[in-house]
């Protein structure tokens, strides 16, 4: 058997790069790639998003309103990335609305609709390929904060609910690492540490959840899980979502046989999670 | 880590020369298209050299470099589903200069993945993890979430068809 072990080994290590692909993949990277990369003209109000500068961005708001009024700040709210007033919406204009909000829930409900918000200017960013690396740094430093923020209000709720919005939370931070996975190299990586700290939250809120409800109080919202996917899966026939699905559900349903009620939980999520991220971005993509 | 880019250059360099052949060797057998394989590898090495730039430490490279690639490959084996281009992906592909003495080199690898199809799916993938990737049979058991002995089996079941295929050639 070593004699094939052998065989089998030479065989299969005997493929590798011809040299001229060797140097054109490191020529590619090394070479005209990285002039691709440079950043396009940066907006004159970027200094703002620089933490020393950030101090300073209720004084600018007060500026703005003295000087320019209502007319600029309302111009800054609809401009979308590569704008002239892009930055200035996102490090100032939208400070100033989130002190409008006074309640810890409308604060959460604010900085949710900036994670989708910042999702809906997808298009944008297919359309003006040129603002894309300017503009990846200011989104991935407001995903984080914005996730953060929603996860600190999750902590001072107690219910199963914070499953379903880590849930959503979850779909929205993984529907910004794939699109940016797909269009910038390291893109996705930029999203790694908040992805895992969802990730994290999700198990402990899981387990707090099943250490705190009865057997039958899990297996009846792991039930309720399950016909939500399967109505969902009903849709998505001969989608190649549903291989992804009916694999996920054995899963689930061998956790189930292993008393692991938890680990089924966790696999719901994961396919709920799969299946929101996916209409996420697809509805960007019809957009 | 140094900081000239001239370092950082020479740094990458010594590691991609080490670690492009298994990459690509592990990405070529499990999407069968030699294109779509360089497509992958020029990705995971952008990343790995953007990662690099930036002046990050890269403790174990190679652990880097296989998650990076396995994750660029799920991408491209659900991208090409969706009919989208690696190319579109990696903001533009390069080209490479082929010469006719490659073309016989690259036909005789060719061959080579084909021939592995000839092995069942089940045995396949384990026995490229356990003597092409090097995984141990614990670390194979971890990553396919099968418990060790069935992957002990497979391994033996697998080398038992190599066997009747080589065999037969």
């Amino acid at each position: 058997m070593d004699k094939i072990k052998q065989q089998f080994k030479d065989e299969a290590k005997s493929v590798h790069l011809v040299a001229r692909e060797r140097d054109s993949i490191r020529e590619a990277i090394l070479g005209n790639e990285l002039e691709k990369l440079v950043p396009a003209q940066p907006s004159p109000f970027s200094f703002l998003l620089n933490p020393q500068w950030n101090r300073l961005v209720p004084i600018a708001a007060i500026f703005l309103f003295i000087i320019a009024g209502v007319p600029i700040t309302n111009a800054a709210q609809q401009s979308v990335p590569g704008d002239f007033l892009y930055i200035f919406e996102v490090a100032v204009v939208e400070e100033i609305e989130l002190h409008l909000h006074f309640t810890a829930e409308s604060k959460n409900e604010y900085h949710l609709e900036r994670l989708h918000e910042r999702l809906d200017e997808i298009h944008t960013i297919r359309e003006k390929s040129d603002v894309l690396n300017d503009y990846a740094p200011v989104v991935v430093r407001e995903v984080a904060e914005h996730t953060e923020e929603v996860l600190r209000f999750g902590e001072m709720q107690d219910s199963k609910s914070d499953v379903d919005e880590l849930v959503e939370l979850s779909a929205l931070v993984e529907a910004h690492e794939t699109f940016y996975e797909r269009v910038i190299p390291d893109g996705g990586e930029a999203f790694a540490g908040v992805s895992d700290r969802v990730s994290q939250e999700i198990v402990l809120e899981v387990d707090a959840y099943v250490a705190e409800n009865t057997s039958e109080t899990v297996l009846m919202e792991i039930s309720a899980d399950i016909d939500a996917i399967s109505l969902d899966q009903d849709a998505r026939q001969s989608s190649p979502l549903e291989s992804f699905i009916d694999a996920r559900l054995t899963e689930v349903a061998e956790e189930i046989t292993t008393k692991d009620l938890g680990g089924a939980l966790l696999v719901t999520s994961d396919i709920r999670i799969e299946l929101l991220k996916r209409d996420l971005l697809e509805r960007e993509n019809g957009s | 880590m140094s900081d000239t880019k001239e370092a950082k250059e020479r740094l990458f360099t010594s590691l991609y020369d080490a670690h492009v052949d298994e990459i690509f060797r592990y990405v070529y057998y499990r999407l069968r298209n030699r294109e779509e394989a360089l497509d992958v590898v020029h990705v995971v090495f952008a990343k790995f050299w953007q990662y690099i730039e930036t002046g990050k430490e890269v403790e174990y490279p190679k652990a880097f470099l296989y998650r990076s690639a396995r994750n660029t490959l799920i991408n491209a084996v659900r991208d090409r589903k969706e009919n989208i281009s690696l190319d579109e992906l990696a903001e533009g592909g390069f080209e490479v200069a082929y010469q006719e003495e490659d073309r016989e080199e690259l036909e005789r690898q060719a061959e080579v993945v084909r021939g592995l199809q000839d092995l069942d799916v089940q045995y396949r993938e384990i026995l490229l993890l356990r003597y092409v990737d090097g995984l141990k049979v614990k670390e194979i058991a971890s990553l396919l979430n099968e418990n060790e002995n069935t992957v002990s089996v497979r391994i033996h079941r697998g080398l038992a068809q190599l066997k009747k295929i080589y065999g037969q050639n």
